[in-house]
């Protein structure tokens, strides 16, 4: 009875083994061995870049729209752009890594740049609109890229990428319909 | 051995229904609570943002508008969430065995876990809260890692179990079973 009492009211030896086997554990899972570095195939090579520099580009705006937007609404779907986008090009990045391809770090394009400037430009009562009609067009043609791309992808990670990647995209697309839905309101 | 067998024995097989309730009620909250915290740390470690878990679960309530709207979307995905975790973790008091060690618990609730989030992620999330379970599948591994986390906060049901047990245990000592010793 004795040693049945001590087995049920000594907590700390078990806790502490269990803490032990969860940290060799998670010392396992992290250890992952290094991939050789080099370039990916062609024309998924294209693919990525042209990915992870729209990822790049959302995250500037999304910087941008979490700084300067008005109402704070708008600023808060900057700041789920900013969030997503970065945590989507973290994955990419991940998913490169694993293969052992180096993505070429792209370059905002001109037309980035020039739509990032005129948006700095803008006097603040005219940002978020701007801002937010901005968002709406450059996700619908993200999306439209993305799903004319997502039947040359042959390969399966890159695939399930882009397939859990793409209702992202669309429910950021859907908000930035809703807050120009809501109007002076939002 | 203690002084009075069969009153112990009669303890430990009683059903205990309010207890089981207590029990799963406090653990639930503090598995609970574990498990959001992690997942805002999480979040906000990873350049998320510290509420969007909260905001997530809000959108059973208030959809897509839920990731955008004020304060009060993240009160109501707290509450939401407290609830489905009090909820199951008053089943997993339930099902444990009385007498279970903590070391029994940890495992049995590591694995009570990996089942809550099946059922939660599969069967769940797709018909009350699909946006949420499209942002769930967008970064699948911390969703998991959050309700092992939780698995592991219930390890403290034998211990509360113990200490409601305890309590019950000494006040019908002193009304009923004290007058009986010599």
């Amino acid at each position: 009875m004795k040693d049945r009492g001590l087995r049920l009211y000594n907590v700390r030896m078990p806790t502490r083994r269990a803490f032990a086997v969860l940290a060799a554990a998670a010392a396992l899972a992290a250890a992952k061995p290094p991939a050789p570095q080099g370039p990916p195939p062609a024309d998924m090579g294209r693919l990525l870049s042209v990915i992870h520099s729209t990822h790049l580009y959302e995250i500037e705006l999304g910087r941008l729209a979490a700084d300067r937007a008005q109402s704070l609404r708008v600023r808060r779907y900057g700041q789920r752009m900013l969030g997503d986008h970065r945590i989507a090009d973290r994955k990419l990045m991940d998913l490169a890594r694993a293969r052992g391809w180096k993505i070429e770090s792209a370059a905002l394009s001109e037309e980035e740049r020039l739509h990032l400037q005129a948006l700095v430009a803008l006097p603040a009562a005219d940002f978020d609109v701007a801002f937010v009609s901005g968002a709406r067009e450059g996700h619908r043609e993200t999306m439209d890229r993305l799903a004319a791309a997502e039947g040359t992808v042959t390969d399966r990670a890159i695939r399930r990428y882009l397939a859990v990647t793409m209702p992202i995209l669309h429910q950021h697309w859907l908000l930035a319909a809703r807050l120009l839905q809501l109007g002076s309101r939002a | 051995m203690s002084r009075f067998p069969e009153t112990r024995r009669h303890e430990l097989s009683q059903p205990l229904g309010g207890t089981k309730v207590a029990v799963g009620f406090l653990s639930g909250v503090l598995a609970g609570a574990a498990m959001l915290l992690f997942q805002s740390v999480a979040y906000w470690h990873l350049g998320g943002g510290f509420w969007v878990p909260e905001r997530q679960v809000a959108c059973a309530l208030y959809g897509l508008d839920a990731l955008i709207d004020p304060g009060y979307v993240v009160a109501a995905g707290i509450v939401i969430h407290f609830t489905t975790s009090v909820a199951w973790a008053i089943i997993f008091s339930a099902i444990l065995p009385l007498g279970a060690s903590t070391w029994t618990a940890l495992w049995a609730g590591l694995a009570y876990s990996v089942g809550v989030w099946g059922v939660m992620t599969y069967g769940v999330l797709p018909w009350f809260n699909e946006y949420m379970y499209q942002r769930v599948a967008f970064m699948p591994e911390w969703n998991l890692y959050g309700h092992f986390v939780y698995g592991f906060g219930l390890l403290a049901t034998p211990s509360l179990r113990r200490r409601l047990r305890g309590g019950n245990l000494s006040s019908r000592r002193n009304s009923r079973i004290l007058p009986l010793t010599p």
